[in-house]
């Protein structure tokens, strides 16, 4: 039996070591391949800058966006009852399973020039589709689920009882949102700003389908990317390289915010 | 229905339980609330400081009408000046104990400082101003206790509602906290309402006592007034215990407790001599004969018989002498005993059946 215990033991920890090889190979590869003397001129030469500055403004913008539908909709999904919530929750989820080419397609087919909401847009003077709005509007669409279930999750575990409590001591609604709902739902928050950002970050197939690749205009980063990849692999690796210590930023910025003690 | 005090009719439902019960106290009374798990004495309190609605009846604190649905009135809960003590104290974890005492201060506009010297001043009256910055996680049940009486004492609210505050409690702590509330509770003004389900308590700190069974009230009066003459078995068994109130005496390896009413041997534990102790054992603790019973490891003490009541099988009969006591006995023994008013017989109760509690 001990023997046994053992080669389960040992199988169990190989195949652990290679999903980290797995998770590891590619990043390690891609620094190893990084051009780091030609990297500076090579991140002016292609227009980089620009991706990422954009990348970020859509980002975050798409975060924004994402919380402030996002937070209301969690709310209503975590604490009031009401007949087709499930039907509702699995709704919003959609999006994280839908494949993003598609979703793209889907926002094409609302707000395209042409679609079921842009015709009446246009005639307002909106047009989305090709603009960094429409690219906003696509990260926003595939990244708020991860928002959405993350607070949901959040606001479903603060104590009710701890609310009754603050408004037995004369706290109004708002008192008892920042002080009893906002700290219990803080690691939750975090946790679904990092989940959609990096999401929005990283958004491939619906940016493009939606918004296209419009060097200046709409080129994310990771677009930036695919297109240097095509014409030069070694400033497609400087490109991903940068894009890759945003990522880690962001992950580590979040970490150390969530780390802070909640006492 | 107006003036000082409380005066509450609460009409109202949780899921399937239904409320219907009246509930009046006094300023400067404590009312005690007592009855099983699950009579609905936490919703009639949820229901007087708005937690839960009044489907009908009327709220009134001092005069004020807080809710009365008749009439589409109802005072929210943060405007209600109602204090509260919860069963499971209900700390904000995320604050520490300065930040507890103070919120309800901070929660009316009450600056920052002026608000933590008040919160350091209510911890004070308890005797706990050293947990002031202390995290509600390292407190201990009995100074968790304090911190909560001390965040729902802080507001200066005019009523004060007490969820079981001993019951969470270990039997050390839980004399302590009764012991202080013995103190506290006649320094605040306006009406007190305790809720409990032991006797005990209900005798050592309240005026009245207010039974509910079932969501409705079933007796209300002094608690020595119900504990004698309960209006029914379930009463009885709940309340209807003998008690003895006096001092503890120590002396040539005897402990007793004598106190105006009469006094009984009882094993002290580690309480010191000279220590007020509330005795109460209940009436299925008393035997009955009609000659000194031999072997006398017991309190034997001559008694005249008041009455004699019959509840099926179980006879209750009340007993004159020093202390009056009831016991509870079998239909068949005291039939057999020929028990009938002013018969005189012997009563036993053996010290191991004595509960002894410090009252300070």
């Amino acid at each position: 039996m001990t023997g046994r215990g053992l080669s389960t033991g040992r199988l169990l920890a190989g195949l652990a070591a290679l999903g980290v090889a797995l998770c590891l190979v590619p990043l390690v590869a891609l620094v190893a391949r990084t051009p780091w003397v030609a990297l500076p001129g090579l991140v002016r030469d292609t227009g980089a800058a620009t991706a990422l500055r954009l990348s970020l403004v859509t980002s975050t913008a798409a975060v924004a966006a994402s919380l402030a539908v996002g937070l209301p909709l969690a709310w209503v999904l975590a604490r009031v009852e009401f007949p087709g919530r499930s039907l509702l929750r699995s709704l919003v989820l959609l999006p994280m399973v839908l494949p993003p080419v598609v979703a793209g397609v889907g926002l094409l087919a609302a707000f395209g020039r042409t679609g079921l909401l842009g015709g009446p847009l246009a005639a307002v003077g909106v047009s989305l589709p090709f603009t960094a709005a429409g690219t906003t509007l696509a990260q926003a669409f595939v990244a708020a689920p991860f928002l959405v279930l993350a607070l949901e999750a959040g606001f479903a575990s603060v104590d009710r009882r701890l609310e009754d409590a603050a408004q037995t001591l004369g706290a109004s609604r708002w008192t008892v949102w920042r002080t009893v709902i906002l700290p219990a739902v803080r690691p939750a928050l975090l946790a679904g700003v990092a989940l959609c950002w990096a999401r929005a970050l990283g958004e491939f197939g619906a940016t493009v389908t939606f918004a296209g690749s419009l060097r200046g205009r709409t080129e994310t980063l990771p677009l930036a990317v695919y297109r240097q990849l095509q014409v030069d692999p070694s400033g497609a690796v400087a490109l991903s390289v940068l894009l890759l210590a945003v990522s880690l930023a962001l992950i580590v910025g979040l970490r150390a915010r969530l780390a802070v003690p909640t006492r | 229905m107006s003036g000082a005090g409380l005066h509450a009719e609460a009409r109202a439902h949780a899921g399937d339980f239904e409320l219907d019960a009246a509930l009046a106290a006094a300023a400067g009374r404590t009312v005690a609330l007592l009855g099983p798990n699950g009579a609905g004495k936490s919703t009639l309190l949820g229901a007087v400081c708005g937690l839960l609605a009044l489907d009908g009846g009327r709220v009134v604190l001092d005069g004020e009408v807080l809710e009365d649905p008749a009439a589409g009135v109802r005072v929210p809960v943060a405007r209600r000046g109602i204090g509260v003590v919860f069963q499971n104290l209900r700390l904000f974890p995320a604050l520490d104990v300065a930040g507890n005492v103070a919120y309800g201060l901070r929660a009316r506009g009450v600056p920052r400082r002026e608000a933590r010297g008040r919160a350091a001043a209510a911890l004070e009256a308890l005797g706990v101003r050293d947990l002031l910055d202390r995290r509600v996680g390292a407190l201990s049940g009995g100074e968790a206790q304090r911190v909560a009486l001390a965040r729902a004492l802080a507001p200066r609210p005019r009523l004060l509602l007490l969820d079981e505050p001993l019951s969470a409690l270990d039997v050390a702590s839980r004399g302590e906290i009764r012991g202080l509330l013995r103190r506290v509770l006649p320094t605040f003004p306006g009406p007190r309402v305790i809720v409990t389900h032991e006797p005990v308590e209900a005798l050592a700190l309240a005026d009245a006592m207010v039974v509910v069974e079932d969501g409705r009230v079933v007796q209300t009066g002094a608690p020595d007034e119900i504990r004698r003459a309960p209006r029914s078995p379930f009463i009885a068994a709940l309340v209807g215990v003998n008690v003895l109130r006096g001092r503890l005496r120590l002396a040539a390896g005897r402990a007793v407790v004598s106190g105006a009413e009469g006094e009984l041997e009882v094993l002290a534990g580690d309480l010191a001599h000279g220590t007020a102790v509330l005795v109460t054992y209940p009436p299925s603790a008393v035997t009955l004969h009609l000659a000194t019973p031999a072997g006398s490891a017991r309190n034997v003490l001559p008694a005249t018989v008041v009455d004699v009541e019959l509840h099926g099988e179980r006879a209750r009969v009340r007993l004159a002498g020093r202390p009056d006591l009831v016991a509870e006995i079998t239909a068949a023994s005291a039939a057999a005993l020929r028990l009938a008013p002013g018969e005189r017989v012997w009563a036993g109760v053996k010290a191991t059946e004595l509960r002894v509690e410090p009252l300070s």
